[in-house]
């Protein structure tokens, strides 16, 4: 299974810029997630790899071909697009048999009456319809391969998508947010069964979504996109601990991450809110960004005051909404529900960090060392 | 549900209140449509003519001189031939156009306004075009077939082409029509369809075409067949402007002979009862297309 190159990659619409020289290379049989908001470009960026766009410049490769002037059928990829586009008056056999029918019968074969009479177009019809079986029950469709799409579910709809992106073997499978018709608890089952689907076949995938958190938990290794750049390309634990940019930061993690705004002074030690806190810049000086995941947060005496807005009990933990005087915006830290239940009748408490990111204005990352705990 | 008193009451009312704001409606559709045909049917089973002061039932008596008339049959049959070349050749004709625009991407708008302009303009006005177009020595017509080695004829006067000329100036009528509802039955393709197409390796047009335009047009088809030959069967102006029906009444249509029968000759029963034929020919159609497009939406 050949990997998926990108080399440099623009494309505008008129006068905007959607794709700014992305470049990114996909590892063979890896499940790469291409993950950013509404219109950062990363649906536009598939439709590139597919084929169905051009781009202004840039080249893409499939294994070591250079495919920019081969048309999307000419590309050896599978698509499933968002709406399935599943052949409304065609059967679900008949959606799923499409592919092999375009690539092993001719022109002449293909025609409706005057074809089946051709000599070999039986021969190779029944090849097809055995390769649909053979794809449809392990998805569980074998029971409907008569039935129309309209007479489908949503999720069965899905799997036929599948069912026909995977009958042709191709080099990769493109997904474009195929799980978002679908209600959250199919959402979470689909998401499993696209995983160990594309491991078992060891086919590449590519996958765009705007759902962190489906991202995180599917692919490999994830892509962020904003506003047509590739913000950073790595495993989704790196991005949860290491992100390279404030956007990052900000796009993955649930709850979001808090951002404290504190000075770094010329010694490089911290305030926030005129309080010292336990770490230390390694360059730079003046205002900077820090930010705190909700767990690397915790209630200590030496801490910078904070009001309690609410808990939101989760069952497995609690999340404390809290209120920093000085800071726009909610701290959130996440607490175990017993440690969350001793805050109950206090509306002040102190809040210290762990473990901190530290980011400039423009959101770059700076590099941070702890610096030994101020203890009482 | 407990059946209280005041439910049934409250039903009751609610109907009430149903009946009557359908009523403005119902008032207008029996006077308007309703009750014209039912006495159009009605009188078409007396034997009055106009401005007499009496009628007598004649039941079925009308129909049967209907029967043996041989300008009836006569004006049946061209309608029929009528309808059945302008209709296919209006269908597919709007089909390709609208194909064809489609796929262009300036000058969209040009297109379909010139196409349509035929639809929306005053036919009367343009049949006396279309004479001038047709006239054998100085027409426009036959002075571009003569150039290009075409056979030319006295297009209107000569029985054998004369119903053909009021096909071509029907077609060239009704084609924008036809046009604008396949447009907007493509329009309503989704692109993705395609896209679909590509990627499992078919971007050709005759592909494109048979797996997923014409298929999607399904519905659109059946309503523009239904609207183009209830349109087609209506053709009276033409005749009325250009041939009266002639030459040797080889372009004598249903509603002209209506016409001719019901108000130049005032008998008007027997002209009620050519329209009772020519109301259930039309009504037939309507019905068809109706099934045609249940069938699709519930097995389709």
């Amino acid at each position: 299974m050949p990997g998926v190159k990108l080399r440099d990659i623009t494309k505008q619409f008129g006068t905007t810029q959607v794709l700014r020289g992305v470049s990114l290379a996909v590892e063979e049989s890896e499940f790469l997630a291409i993950l950013g908001p509404s219109g950062c470009g990363k649906s536009t960026l598939l439709r590139i790899i597919a084929g169905l766009e051009t781009a202004d410049s840039g080249e893409v490769f499939i294994g070591d071909r250079q495919v920019d002037s081969l048309p999307a059928k000419a590309r050896d990829l599978a698509m499933v697009f968002q709406s399935y586009a599943l052949y409304p008056y065609m059967t679900v056999a008949a959606n799923i048999a499409l592919p092999l029918e375009m690539r092993r019968l001719s022109a002449l074969q293909r025609l409706p009456f005057l074809g089946a009479i051709l000599p070999g177009t039986r021969a190779a019809r029944d090849l097809i319809a055995r390769d649909v079986e053979a794809v449809a029950s392990p998805l569980g469709l074998q029971g409907l391969l008569g039935r129309k799409p309209a007479q489908l579910s949503g999720g069965q709809r899905q799997r036929v998508a599948l069912a026909r992106a995977m009958v042709r073997h191709p080099a990769a499978f493109l997904m474009d947010e195929p799980l978002s018709n679908l209600d959250a608890r199919l959402r979470a089952d689909a998401r499993a069964e696209i995983v160990s689907l594309t491991r078992r076949l060891g086919v590449t995938t590519l996958y765009v979504t705007h759902d962190q958190s489906e991202a995180m938990a599917m692919a490999d290794r994830v892509a962020v996109m904003e506003g047509g750049n590739l913000l950073q390309l790595a495993s989704p634990q790196t991005l949860y601990d290491d992100p390279q940019s404030l956007a990052v930061a900000r796009f993955v993690g649930t709850p979001p991450i808090n951002i404290w705004t504190i000075e770094i002074a010329g010694n490089g030690s911290i305030t926030c809110c005129g309080q010292r806190l336990p770490f230390h810049a390694k360059s730079s000086s003046g205002p900077a960004l820090m930010g705190l995941r909700p767990e690397n947060l915790e209630i200590h005496q030496d801490g910078i005051p904070a009001r309690v807005l609410r808990l939101e009990r989760l069952g497995m933990e609690t999340l404390v909404h809290c209120h920093i005087a000085g800071l726009t915006g909610t701290t959130i830290l996440r607490l175990t529900p017993s440690a969350a239940e001793q805050l109950i009748g206090f509306e002040n408490v102190k809040l210290m960090p762990k473990k901190a990111l530290l980011f400039d204005l423009q959101g770059n990352r700076i590099a941070v060392a702890e610096s030994a705990r101020i203890d009482a | 549900m407990r059946k209280t008193p005041s439910s049934s009451g409250l039903r009751r009312a609610e109907a009430l209140a149903g009946y009557m704001l359908s009523l403005p409606a119902l008032i207008l559709m029996w006077a308007m449509l309703l009750g014209p045909a039912v006495s159009v049917i009605l009188l078409s089973l007396t034997d009055w003519n106009f401005g007499e002061a009496s009628l007598r039932w004649v039941g079925l008596e009308n129909y049967g001189e209907l029967w043996a008339d041989r300008v009836f049959w006569i004006s049946l049959k061209n309608t029929i031939i009528y309808v059945g070349i302008s209709v296919p050749a209006t269908v597919f004709l709007g089909l390709l156009a609208a194909l064809l625009i489609e796929s262009v991407s300036h000058g969209r708008a040009f297109y379909r306004a010139a196409f349509f302009v035929p639809v929306a303009s005053t036919l009367l006005a343009m049949a006396l075009v279309w004479e001038f177009m047709f006239h054998p020595t100085v027409g426009f017509i036959n002075q571009l077939f003569g150039a290009i080695g075409l056979p030319t004829a006295d297009w209107l006067q000569n029985p054998g082409t004369a119903l053909f000329a009021l096909i071509a100036i029907g077609v060239w009528q009704n084609l924008g029509l036809a046009m604008i509802l396949f447009m907007a039955g493509l329009t309503a393709i989704p692109k993705d369809l395609y896209e679909a197409l590509a990627m499992d390796g078919a971007d050709d047009a005759w592909e494109r075409f048979r797996r997923v335009t014409w298929p999607m047009l399904g519905p659109s088809l059946v309503f523009v067949v239904a609207i183009t030959a209830i349109r087609s069967f209506q053709v009276f102006e033409t005749v009325a402007v250009l041939t009266e029906g002639g030459p040797s009444k080889s372009t004598e249509v249903l509603l002209y002979t209506m016409v001719q029968q019901g108000f130049t000759f005032l008998r008007s029963s027997y002209g009620a009862a050519i329209t009772v034929i020519f109301l259930i020919f039309t009504v037939s159609l309507t019905l068809l297309q109706t099934v045609a497009l249940e069938r699709r939406t519930h097995y389709g």
